[in-house]
């Protein structure tokens, strides 16, 4: 199946991607989805997905904090430094007012 | 001294022939000399290299070395290093420095090697010719002049370590992202069975696959990397169980007479260079003479598996790279509003090809194509697996190509779908989680390396190793960082 341009664009701002539509086309999308098309002949009748080659069961860990008091390692990296001067992350206005 | 493998070097350094200041020394001079061209490198630590070599001096002078005490070596720039900027070549991440220290890593300080640096890649590993780097990409120091790629995507990896700019190093594998660079580099990349190398603290690409492996230039030497590498990690969920993992430093010596060695059989059909069919064929004559029986496999769904893992790598890469907003680390731009600003920082700090993978995997993700794309390729993927399992019922091991030829120039103008072709031997391995390793097989007629893949049963690790220490032995390939290099 094909996806139209419309779809992809969508796609696109689904993932918060700003791109021109120019360069969308540049990407050639299409060839890889149109070649991705060939697992459809596959006979798959029965067969279960395999998401992961782990299949042991994931072990369980106690209920315990492990970690805490971080917070400057946290926030060390923080783009918005006038924030983490006073213990936060800063991030753009979300509400209007 | 850079011409010493770590089994030689080793011993050296405990019989105090040579110090690991001094071997770190003649490392950090050759970075400085050649480490600009080559570009194998994004971030270089000489002080920590030294103090990490004074350390390891210490311990040497008071009896109590580590098990890889003063080896100098490169850390692929995907593990999170506590205090050195990680950046998985991406504009995204190019200030980020770490405040904690990968697994991986960490077990490296610990068995007392030198940090020479962080090694280059592909933005967030996502390339075979390690040319979607942020930073440019690594150069093949074979016929340097000919600025042939390293591979990818841990080609700043097997260019530095070719080169001696590191006596080896880290590598991750998604889809064959040690093996390839490896084989067209002459040196040895093994991609362990999936779980038993922790991802803890390694950027993800697509969780399901990604595997961090060793790369050096001898058997043995992968063999002592591993050995420290591997081990369950209570971190990491998909780590595997402590009693599933047999990995030790010594490379168990395979009886040929004992082995059946397989060979698929849907990979006879694939085109592969002239060179490269006379390094297989010659290295497979050379099994059958010591007395291995070569039988002949069938993975019926091996050449689908290309299309199955580029549906289901750029999907988990969506997931994964979706935490890069600008909020919290990395870069920020700013824009309109919130959404404006993630998007602008997303558009700016990753690349083509990151962003490419990102929309195909939304793409095969979305509510009216899950099943057709994302949930059949996961059935596809079972069925590679188990065909795999059968055909370890039938043979030991398996061997075939780890690429279809040599080293490409870098300036090589190849679709998306050229690139990802590049892929097809390696990435099933990636799928059914079993371990491959790249092992130099031969020499091509331009005077370039050759790699052969041997691929086991899951956990068979050191089984994989064995027989590959065979084919490095019966290939003999000259792999000298200065004959290389001529210098």
């Amino acid at each position: 199946m094909a996806f139209s341009k419309q779809q992809l664009r969508k796609f696109a701002d689904l993932i918060r991607i700003e791109i021109s539509d120019e360069k969308l086309e540049e990407m050639n999308i299409d060839s890889v989805v149109e070649w991705l098309d060939k697992l459809q002949k596959i006979d798959t009748t029965g067969i279960t997905p395999m998401i992961s080659p782990a299949e042991h069961a994931a072990p369980r860990r106690a209920d315990m904090v492990t970690d805490g008091n971080i917070r400057d390692a946290v926030l060390a990296n923080a783009p918005d430094k006038a924030g983490v001067s006073r213990g936060y992350f800063a991030v753009p206005k979300v509400m209007d007012e | 001294m850079i011409d010493l493998t770590i089994t030689q070097a080793l011993e050296k350094l405990k019989k105090r022939e040579i110090s690991a200041t001094e071997l770190t020394r003649a490392y950090l001079d050759r970075i400085e000399k050649f480490g600009k061209d080559l570009n194998c490198y994004i971030t270089v630590t000489p002080e920590r290299a030294l103090a990490d070599a004074a350390a390891a001096d210490a311990r040497y002078a008071t009896d109590s070395a580590l098990a890889l005490d003063g080896l100098p070596i490169g850390m692929k720039d995907l593990f999170a290093t506590r205090g050195i900027r990680t950046t998985a070549a991406s504009r995204m991440l190019e200030n980020f420095i770490p405040e904690y220290e990968s697994t991986i890593s960490q077990k490296f300080i610990d068995s007392g090697t030198v940090l020479l640096g962080k090694t280059n890649l592909d933005e967030f590993a996502m390339g075979t010719f390690s040319k979607t780097s942020y930073f440019g990409a690594p150069v093949n120091p074979w016929q340097m002049e000919k600025r042939l790629t390293a591979g990818g995507s841990s080609g700043g990896a097997t260019s530095a370590i070719a080169s001696g700019l590191a006596i080896g190093g880290t590598g991750t594998d998604t889809g064959g992202s040690i093996r390839f660079p490896a084989s067209i580099t002459g040196l040895v990349g093994m991609k362990p069975t999936y779980g038993i190398c922790s991802r803890w603290g390694c950027v993800a690409f697509a969780s399901s696959l990604d595997t961090p492996g060793p790369i050096a230039r001898t058997v043995d030497d992968a063999a002592a990397l591993l050995a420290v590498m591997a081990g369950h990690d209570p971190k990491e969920s998909t780590s595997a169980r402590t009693e599933d993992i047999n990995v030790s430093a010594t490379v168990p010596a395979l009886v040929p007479k004992t082995l059946r060695i397989g060979v698929i059989k849907e990979f006879a059909d694939v085109e592969i260079s002239a060179d490269m069919k006379k390094a297989f064929d010659a290295r497979i004559a050379d099994l059958k003479s010591m007395g291995a029986e070569i039988v002949e496999v069938s993975i019926p769904n091996i050449l689908d598996a290309l299309a199955a893992y580029y549906i289901i790598a750029p999907a988990e890469a969506s997931s994964n790279l979706a935490r890069y907003d600008g909020m919290k680390y990395g870069l920020r731009v700013d824009g309109a509003d919130l959404i404006d600003t993630y998007k602008k920082t997303r558009a700016a700090g990753f690349g083509d090809e990151v962003k490419r993978r990102m929309i195909i995997g939304t793409a095969v993700l979305s509510s009216e194509s899950y099943d057709v794309y994302f949930m059949q390729a996961a059935r596809v993927r079972r069925m590679i697996a188990d065909s795999f399992r059968d055909a370890f019922e039938k043979c030991d091991l398996i061997v075939c190509p780890s690429a279809s030829g040599t080293a490409l120039p870098l300036d090589s103008d190849l679709s998306p779908l050229e690139y990802y072709a590049l892929d097809l031997f390696t990435v099933a391995m990636n799928l059914a989680g079993v371990p491959a390793c790249s092992v130099p097989a031969g020499m091509a007629e331009n005077g370039l390396p050759l790699g052969l893949q041997v691929v086991g049963p899951r956990f068979a690790d050191m089984r994989v190793l064995g027989l590959a220490k065979l084919i490095e032995t019966a290939a003999a390939l000259d792999n000298r960082p200065t004959k290389i290099m001529g210098k």
